[in-house]
């Protein structure tokens, strides 16, 4: 049970590579990565979950207040998923009209 | 009847967050005895993973450490998974309604809905002595794959 949690800068925009599994234990990892970028000012922020194998709803949780803080300050917040086993995730909760989608990092950069 | 002898799990965990893990993978050990689809394995896991987070999560509400429960009994057609804690009673204050939880601070009432979409029978009740259990039954679809 391991998360890798990277952080990076492309076009322009904040970028967060998840590797892994995101549940109660390892989500405070990433809940804390997305409040370190927006509190140092990130306003466009692309979470990458293509390598997600596992995520469940404190995951969801996070990045739930992910978005609200970046919303706060006028950001953005996207995801890559491309896994039906992730996407049914936001299906079911609904999330998947909350949070912009895509299907890979560059189309989401590009969007 | 032609129902196989039925392997069942049962197992106890510390209520803490690094154990949830454990019985994820655990549920999906016993989908994939029962040679369900990996469909079903996932939503097992998902299952198994999101009961016990509830059940760390209204255990330390409640500020004890009594162990969680779980077991699992895998039927011909079907995955039944109960998770039982002695937490703070769900029927109260159900870590499952929309408030930041206590212990980690996470956005958090989205485990209900997620679980209700994934079984196909769930059930919240309160435990004799106190705390919580929470049945859930995922049953094989007609014309899922076996694999």
């Amino acid at each position: 049970m391991n998360l890798d949690v990277e952080t990076g800068t492309k076009d322009g925009a904040s970028v967060v590579t998840l590797r892994g599994e995101i549940d109660v234990y390892t989500a405070p990892r990433l809940r804390q990565t997305l409040i370190d970028l927006v509190e140092g000012g990130a306003t466009d922020i692309v979470v990458d979950m293509e390598k997600v194998d596992f995520l469940d709803s404190t995951g969801l949780g996070v990045l739930v207040g992910g978005l609200k803080r970046v919303k706060d300050r006028e950001g953005s917040m996207k995801l890559v998923a491309t896994q039906d086993r992730i996407l049914k995730i936001f299906d079911i909760t609904g999330l998947s009209k909350v949070f912009p989608i895509f299907g890979s990092l560059d189309k989401a950069l590009g969007s | 009847m032609s129902q196989a002898p039925l392997p069942d799990v049962e197992v106890e965990i510390p209520p803490r967050p690094e154990y949830v893990g454990v019985v994820r993978h655990l549920m999906g050990a016993v989908a994939r005895l029962g040679q369900h689809s990996p469909e079903f394995v996932e939503n097992a896991k998902l299952a198994g993973s999101e009961a016990c987070t509830n059940a760390v999560e209204l255990t330390g509400r409640a500020g004890a450490d009594d162990r969680v429960d779980v077991s699992a009994t895998l039927l011909e057609d079907r995955l039944e998974i109960v998770v039982s804690d002695r937490g703070h009673n769900a029927g109260e204050a159900p870590v499952i309604a929309p408030t930041d939880t206590p212990a980690t601070g996470f956005e958090s009432g989205l485990s209900l809905p997620l679980l209700e979409g994934l079984v196909d029978e769930l059930s919240i009740d309160a435990r004799e002595g106190g705390g919580n259990v929470v049945r859930m039954t995922l049953v094989r679809e007609f014309e899922e794959d076996v694999g």
